[in-house]
């Protein structure tokens, strides 16, 4: 079954989506990779910053303490803790251990970065400032950053994979579609030349048939009443006259066995094949036993090979072997030790089969005129419709085969031929 | 003579003072005995109860230092000032009468004390044991701060001269903090504020007598009907919520505000002349 336009239209979708899908993977890793150096900077930044200003704090003390303002660095450290918007905790201890101030901006600081600042003056320890920051808030800077650019690499992605569709679809599929159509279209006549062309054929056989079958009954009329004369007024004719009587009955023979040909050929061509496994060397067999029984005063060399098995249309191949080994055994009719070969071989990946003999053979320069219909290369020297290898042929290219022949003159002929592994139109009519 | 010129000076900068627009708002000078911003704090309830009773907006003033407050009080730089008692003990030897309109009573009586401390971890035990040691005053015009423990260490035999070193480092809490700090050995302050730094560490040496609580006081810038209304006010703010509100905002655990009367300072103005007879200067 033809797969149909929705189906490329949803496999061209499926694509885009996947293609959409690994975009978005990339540009999210790549996020997230910016993500992390982006707050590993934002964490050493943030920690930076910390240090800045808790030693700022640390100088900012330096002067109330000298002065025993003690309140004021009170002050300043719940001050600093209040107006920062980092969690954090910081303590200030004296020198001899006392918790001067103690301020924190949240109840429990995690991530914690940890740090000690001594705030000496001319070598004097005046203070030390305790502190517990929460570094995390860089973390959620990052988190807060790969989110972002998730979300905008979606949003890109999407938006250029409606671009890519939309480009698609002028440059490529609209084309495509169009050309799909043309072809459907042009498929669509070929199936109605094909179905007017059987219709025809088949007129044609029924004609070729109803002309064979009209022809042959004057023909019996005048092989019939030729006969009559013969028989009943031979008496009423001289010799010239029953010679011309004689000419007449043969012509009217060979005019029937010319009607049969003609009628076989057209079979064969339009004859279903019923492919079976058949042993060619036993139908060859037969075939020549047939020959040797119409001229039994005949000797003949037969030499045919062992296991010549094929997958053939038995009644047709029949008539093909029929056709070749009858010419072998016609054109050796003259040669004083006639031998006539049947066998096969394996070339290029290929069963070559061959009919050999060692008659009369016939000059390559005519050998393109031996398979078509009523040529005969041996004139009336031999007898013959001219129509036999013509329907050969047709039987070897049913079967998938091709034919060929070598020969010269007085050196006896060869005929190869192949047969497809399957015989193409096997069930086709 | 120099006392003279004093006054002198401050009569004129009291007449320059009223020359000015002063009528729009009344003046409330506060001394420096805590940080500003906590006096601010503090004192701000009071100055919006006391606005909204009297009809014009009460400002406040908090002064550089007590030296300061009390020129202040004296030239009539405030409306009405709250003083410690040896500030007004001195405004009035210096500069006269001013009108007295309440001092305030913390639990049932009227007067505080001061107290004398060391770290919890010290060994000192006595007054005597000071002598050698580190000692923080507040500041050298505070009541509880300096005069009285100043006395109360003369009386021990510990002159300022048998201590090792004595700073002034302002207000109360800087010497509470001083003392938990190490800087000093010793330190005096009024009681409330010990008490508020007990528990992180130190321990009373000496506690010394009762002196007259602080007080307001008007200035010769305000009218007499205004005096009175303010004293009546003063005086009756304990007895609606939100007066009593106001005064805990003031001082935690004030009771109300009560009369006053100049003798309340007489034991405070005898240990006075006697550390001035001393020659601690005043």
């Amino acid at each position: 079954m033809r797969p149909g336009k929705d189906f490329h239209r949803r496999l061209n979708r499926r694509a885009l989506l996947f293609f959409v899908f690994a975009l978005v993977v990339v540009v999210t890793a790549t996020g997230a990779v910016v993500g992390a150096l982006q707050g590993r900077f934002l964490r050493d930044e943030a920690q930076t910053r910390f240090l800045t200003e808790l030693g700022l704090l640390g100088q900012l003390s330096i002067e109330p303490l000298l002065r025993s303002d003690y309140t004021t660095v009170e002050r300043l450290v719940e001050a600093w803790v209040e107006q920062r918007h980092d969690p954090m905790q910081i303590t200030a201890i004296a020198p001899n251990g006392f918790v001067l101030a103690s301020a924190q901006n949240r109840e429990s600081v995690e991530n914690a970065l940890s740090v000690d600042l001594p705030v000496e003056f001319n070598g004097r320890r005046l203070l030390t400032l305790q502190a517990v920051t929460d570094v995390s808030a860089s973390e959620e800077a990052v988190t807060s950053i790969a989110r972002e650019v998730a979300l905008t690499a979606a949003l890109l992605v999407a938006l250029l994979g409606w671009m890519l569709w939309g480009i698609l679809q002028r440059t490529a599929l609209r084309p495509l579609e169009n050309e799909v159509r043309a072809r459907e279209q042009k498929a669509q006549e070929l199936r109605q030349r094909s179905a007017e062309l059987e219709a025809a054929l088949s007129e044609l056989e029924t004609f070729s048939y109803s002309v064979s079958h009209d022809l042959r009954a004057p023909l019996r009329a005048i092989d019939g009443f030729s006969r009559v004369i013969e028989e009943d007024y031979a008496h009423a004719l001289d010799a010239e006259g029953l010679k011309h009587l004689a000419r007449m009955r043969a012509a009217a023979q060979r005019m029937g066995d010319l009607i049969d040909d003609l009628l076989k050929l057209s079979r064969t061509t339009h004859q279903a094949l019923q492919p079976v496994d058949a042993d060619l060397g036993e139908l060859a067999t037969e075939s020549l036993k047939r020959l040797a029984q119409e001229e039994p005063q005949r000797r003949v060399d037969i030499v045919i090979a062992d296991g010549l098995a094929a997958r053939v249309d038995v009644p047709l191949m029949r008539i093909a072997l029929d056709n070749l080994l009858g010419n072998a055994w016609k054109y050796t009719a003259r040669t004083p030790v006639a031998r006539i070969e049947f066998g096969a071989r394996r070339e290029n990946g290929e069963t070559v089969y061959h009919v050999c003999d060692n008659g009369t053979g016939f000059d390559m320069r005519y050998a393109d005129k031996l398979f078509k219909p009523f040529h005969r290369l041996h004139g009336s020297d031999f007898p013959g419709t001219g129509i036999g290898l013509t329907l050969v042929q047709r039987i070897i290219q049913r079967h998938g085969g091709r034919i060929w022949a070598k020969s010269a003159p007085g050196m006896g002929a060869c005929f190869h031929f192949t047969l497809g592994d399957t015989p193409p139109g096997a069930a086709e009519r | 003579m120099n006392a003279c010129w004093m006054r002198s000076l401050a009569a004129l900068a009291g007449a320059l003072c009223l020359a000015s627009p002063a009528d729009a708002e009344l003046v409330l000078g506060v001394h420096p005995f805590k940080p500003a911003t906590r006096l601010v704090e503090s004192f701000t309830p009071l100055a919006r109860y006391l606005s909204a009773r009297l009809g014009e907006p009460v400002r406040l003033h908090v002064a550089r230092d007590y030296q300061t407050h009390l020129d202040g009080v004296a030239i009539g730089r405030y409306d009405f000032a709250y003083l410690g008692p040896k500030l007004y003990v001195q405004l009035r030897s210096l500069h006269g009468p001013r009108p007295l309109l309440a001092r305030q009573q913390i639990g049932d009586s009227p007067v505080f004390h001061g107290k004398i401390f060391v770290r919890a971890d010290s060994p000192i035990r006595r007054l005597a044991d000071l002598a050698g040691k580190r000692f923080a005053f507040g500041d050298p015009h505070s009541t509880m701060g300096h005069l009285v423990p100043r006395y109360l260490l003369w009386q021990a035999g510990v002159g300022v001269e048998q201590l090792a070193s004595h700073k002034f480092v302002g207000d109360h809490l800087n010497v509470a903090l001083g003392v938990l700090a190490g800087e000093f050995d010793a330190g005096a302050v009024k009681e409330d504020v010990f008490y508020q730094y007990e528990k992180r560490g130190l321990r009373a040496i000496a506690t010394s007598p009762p002196i007259s609580d602080h007080l307001f006081v008007a200035t010769h810038r305000m009218q007499p009907e205004k005096i009175r209304k303010l004293r009546a006010l003063l005086l009756s703010m304990h007895l609606d919520a939100e007066g009593r509100a106001a005064l805990q905002a003031m001082t935690p655990g004030i009771h109300a505000l009560v009369p006053v009367q100049d003798s309340d300072y007489d034991s405070l103005r005898a240990v006075m002349q006697t550390l001035q007879a001393l020659g601690v200067p005043m």
